[in-house]
């Protein structure tokens, strides 16, 4: 049934993005965190909750309490707005972004099962190209469409009653469709259209561990740490050329070959968090990837270290699981992102703003988390483009009790 | 666990009611310093292409819907005789007990409009009857050179001066002797006159020669229909009481339809631009011909273009896609008429490497493709030819092996093979070929 319903929902991505920076790589890379994390300024490496699933950390699954089964699924609302020194447009969309299940398997270790959009392609750009050995120009479109999924599988196993340690892993593939649309103004041709389908495929490995202690009676300290590594992103690349004429359209060519591989780079990040009376928690994380040993089919000079820096908050003023106005938990957090885009000395940086709500289902354990997070990405400098943007995320973070059997009078 | 996965599944549908998209525009047009686009089109104009001129030495020239008579002295291709031959056939009249009297014999022609030449000077014509019938070849067809001997003395000779314009019926007085000869078959109802065949055994075609050492021009015939077409006439008159006017009529032998026409062109490239093809040479290079190549029809004379790399172009990088192909030839003006008689459109054909042709250059879709006159944005306004040639190539690019790679340019003329149109090709001033090959090609470096 579960398995089924994967299926439905990788048919639900897509396009989810109009911005021109999705036309590098593998395109506009999603977060990966689920709705406590969003609340939170994107912080959860060094987050445990047993009430929440949290991908960042894969050691964070063994918070799932015995005979549990959750299913975690949030969806966003994305409002962008994108400018340039010239214009500006604005974007709406709404899509799936992520679907997860987990469960233990015993007293300590536990499972889980994810899947979502991995990244985002959408974007038209219009430019002009000279006709090779000319100073004739004629315009070029580009247009860019698709994206990929992944879907991880993680093993979260307690060695200690103060440590944890997990591994996601994750297979990641989906195609990008690049349509290049040249209008060389040759009598009786329209255009020239070269369409690249390109399917990717690869996978990821992500190691994580979390330490946790009672510093105090009250204040409960994790630590947490994670690596991603990834294999070569491989790639078939079936190229149609077809020539559009006033009166016809044709292939003129469809070559179906192996593509370049594209290397993401290893990502390493560090977390924590203190947690004062179970009502108040602070975390910060920290996560660095080095593009420069990347490769995404730009020239070097354009890919610099990202650094990536989040910090949330979440508190309940007067705690009481069992009392619900008093057990809604109220988030806030801020991001920032250094970039891993560099064009003319100039980076391609962002940050954001958070809050976020968690409020409680009949249930014990279920909560439906509401964020809203507002950000900027991107500069408007030398002819470059800014993303200003309101996501609203909500989630639905369902707790069910498994393996208990019914009992009748 | 039900109650959860229908909950589940409730937002699932949820799910996918969001996932929708808004913009209030289709396209962000900016970002093009992102894009590294190693693709693009490409324009060659350096392909080689070799020019000559052609001489087509045997066509087909009955059945054609013009006679042309007289000669002609072209500065290009020299001295053309054109002969037509044709055949008559039985009129119909039905004699009486009327007394009727012989009156006169005429070879009657009317002019189509068509001259070229000088109509001021005087055109002699002969007339004979030919010796032998006349016959179609294996093909079922004559050609230029084709010939049929004919009597010794012409029944009939014409002296004139050409006025096409006014497009009307002119007459010839013939021998009466000739004349009488005929009227006394009609009237004694000779077998001769009864049907067609019985009167081609005496009569068995005639041929308008033209005669004297002085080329003036050459005239079109009307052959649109039997009474237009070149006849003869034998007028006579009833005889009737002095107080009653006379009446003429004539019994008319009229051109047969269903018969043999062909003309005969005999030709001579003596002392002109052609000279060389007098020796039996059917090919110049342009560099032969002070870097000229002409085109002219009526002679079957082709400009030649050859294009020996088409095959090559998918050869040109690693990943190339032809897009299209467009030949320009650049004429010259003549030193009369400068370009005021340049024929809007050339004909194209195919043939192979040696020049025989394989037939007209016509697209996929089977309609036919010219070249096609043009004015260039110079201040002169010079005009020039240009051809869509995309599908040729196409054609070609795709063939295993190499056929018909070769393309003859002629003069489109109204009625071909009776119609003398000439295209002088040589350097444009503003490209110094006369012909220039222009080919796109969609090439990715990836």
């Amino acid at each position: 049934m579960l398995g089924v319903l994967l299926l439905i929902s990788v048919g639900m991505y897509g396009q989810n993005t109009i911005s021109p920076y999705s036309i590098f790589g593998i395109g506009e890379i999603n977060y990966r965190g689920e709705g406590r994390n969003m609340g939170m300024g994107n912080s959860g490496i060094g987050l445990r909750s047993e009430v929440s699933l949290n991908s960042l950390n894969p050691a964070s699954l063994t918070t799932i309490g015995q005979k549990s089964f959750g299913i975690d699924l949030g969806i966003d609302m994305k409002y962008s707005q994108l400018e340039n020194r010239y214009k500006s447009v604005n974007f709406l969309n709404g899509n799936l972004s992520w679907l997860q299940i987990a469960f233990p398997i015993n007293s300590i270790l536990s499972m889980g099962f994810s899947i979502h959009p991995k990244s985002n392609v959408g974007y038209t750009i219009s430019t002009i190209k000279y006709l090779e050995g000319t100073t004739t120009s004629y315009p070029v479109n580009y247009t860019g469409t698709g994206g990929l999924s992944e879907i991880s599988n993680t093993i979260g196993l307690k060695l200690w009653k103060h440590l944890s340690v997990g591994v996601t892993s994750s297979v990641s593939w989906g195609q990008m469709n690049r349509v290049e649309t040249d209008n060389p103004q040759i009598s009786g041709v329209t255009s020239i259209d070269q369409t690249d389908k390109i399917n990717y495929s690869g996978f990821s490995f992500k190691p994580g561990f979390q330490f946790y202690h009672k510093l105090s009676k009250k204040i409960d300290f994790t630590l947490g740490g994670i690596a991603e590594f990834y294999t070569p992103m491989n790639s078939t690349v079936q190229e149609v050329i077809s020539k559009v004429t006033t009166s016809s359209s044709g292939t003129i060519s469809d070559v179906t070959e192996k593509g370049s591989p594209l290397h993401l780079p290893p990502l390493f990040g560090v977390g924590t968090s203190l947690g004062f009376n179970g009502k108040t928690i602070l975390a910060f994380d920290y996560t660095r990837c080095d593009w420069r040993n990347g490769s995404i089919g730009l020239s070097p000079e354009k890919l610099v270290l990202d650094n990536t820096y989040h910090l949330g908050l979440e508190f309940s003023p007067k705690y009481d699981a069992f009392i619900m106005k008093q057990a809604i938990k109220y988030r806030l957090g801020a991001s920032y992102e250094s970039g891993y885009l560099n064009f003319n000395g100039l980076t391609i940086s962002g940050y954001s703003m958070s809050l976020g709500l968690s409020v409680p289902l009949r249930k014990e354990k279920s909560s439906i988390n509401i964020s809203l997070e507002a950000g900027q990405y991107g500069r408007t400098e030398n002819q470059l483009i800014k993303e200003t943007y309101a996501k609203l995320n909500l989630s639905f973070n369902l707790w069910e009790w498994w393996f208990i059997p019914q009992r009748y009078e | 666990m039900i109650r959860i996965i229908s909950c589940f599944l409730f937002l699932l549908l949820f799910a996918s009611l969001m996932s929708c998209k808004f913009s209030d525009s289709t396209e962000y047009k900016i970002g093009e310093q992102f894009v590294k686009s190693t693709s693009g089109v490409v324009m060659i104009d350096t392909m080689k292409n070799e020019l000559s001129t052609v001489l087509v030495d045997s066509f087909q020239t009955s059945s054609t819907t013009r006679l042309l008579i007289g000669s002609i002295k072209d500065s290009y291709s020299g001295t053309l005789k054109s002969t037509p031959y044709f055949e008559l056939t039985v009129g119909t009249y039905n004699v009486t007990d009327e007394k009727i009297e012989y009156d006169s014999i005429v070879f009657k022609m009317k002019y189509d409009g068509y001259y070229i030449g000088d109509t001021t000077k005087l055109s002699e014509l002969n007339l004979y009857w030919l010796n032998k019938n006349m016959k179609l070849n294996a093909e079922s067809y004559l050609s230029n050179l084709a010939k049929f001997e004919m009597k010794e003395e012409p029944f009939g000779k014409i002296k004139f001066y050409p006025t096409p314009h006014n497009q009307k019926v002119f007459y010839t007085r013939l021998d009466d002797v000739m004349g009488r000869d005929l009227f006394k078959r009609m009237l004694s109802k000779t077998d001769t006159l009864s049907n067609t065949t019985l009167f081609q055994e005496v009569f068995k075609g005639i041929a308008i020669v033209p005669t004297g050492n002085s080329p003036s021009s050459l005239t079109g015939i009307s052959m649109d229909s039997v009474s237009t077409a070149p006849s003869i006439r034998v007028y006579f008159h009833k005889v009737l009481n002095t107080t009653e006017e006379t009446t003429k009529t004539y019994y008319e032998l009229p051109f047969n339809t269903s018969g043999i026409h062909f003309m005969n062109y005999e030709r001579n490239f003596s002392n002109s631009l052609l000279k060389d093809f007098q020796n039996g040479t059917v090919e110049l290079p342009r560099s032969k011909m002070g870097e000229l190549t002409i085109a002219q029809s009526l002679t079957s004379v082709f400009a030649k273009v050859y294009i020996p790399g088409i095959r090559g172009i998918p050869g040109f990088a690693p990943k190339v896609s032809f897009i299209s192909a467009t030949l320009y030839l650049f004429p010259v003006a003549d030193d009369l008429t400068g370009y005021r008689n340049l024929p809007d459109t050339l004909n194209i054909y195919t043939a192979d490497h040696m020049n025989r042709i394989a037939g007209q250059l016509s697209t996929t879709s089977g309609s036919y493709v010219y070249a096609t006159k043009y004015s260039s944005t110079d201040l002169d306004k010079t005009p020039y030819y240009a051809v869509d040639l995309t599908s040729f190539f196409d054609t070609k690019i795709g063939e295993t092996s190499v056929t018909n790679q070769t393309l003859f340019f002629e003069p489109k003329a109204s009625k071909m093979y009776s119609t003398m149109q000439t295209v002088v090709l040589g350097s444009s001033l503003s490209y110094n070929k006369p012909c220039r090959l222009q080919i796109y090609c969609y090439i990715n470096h990836n």
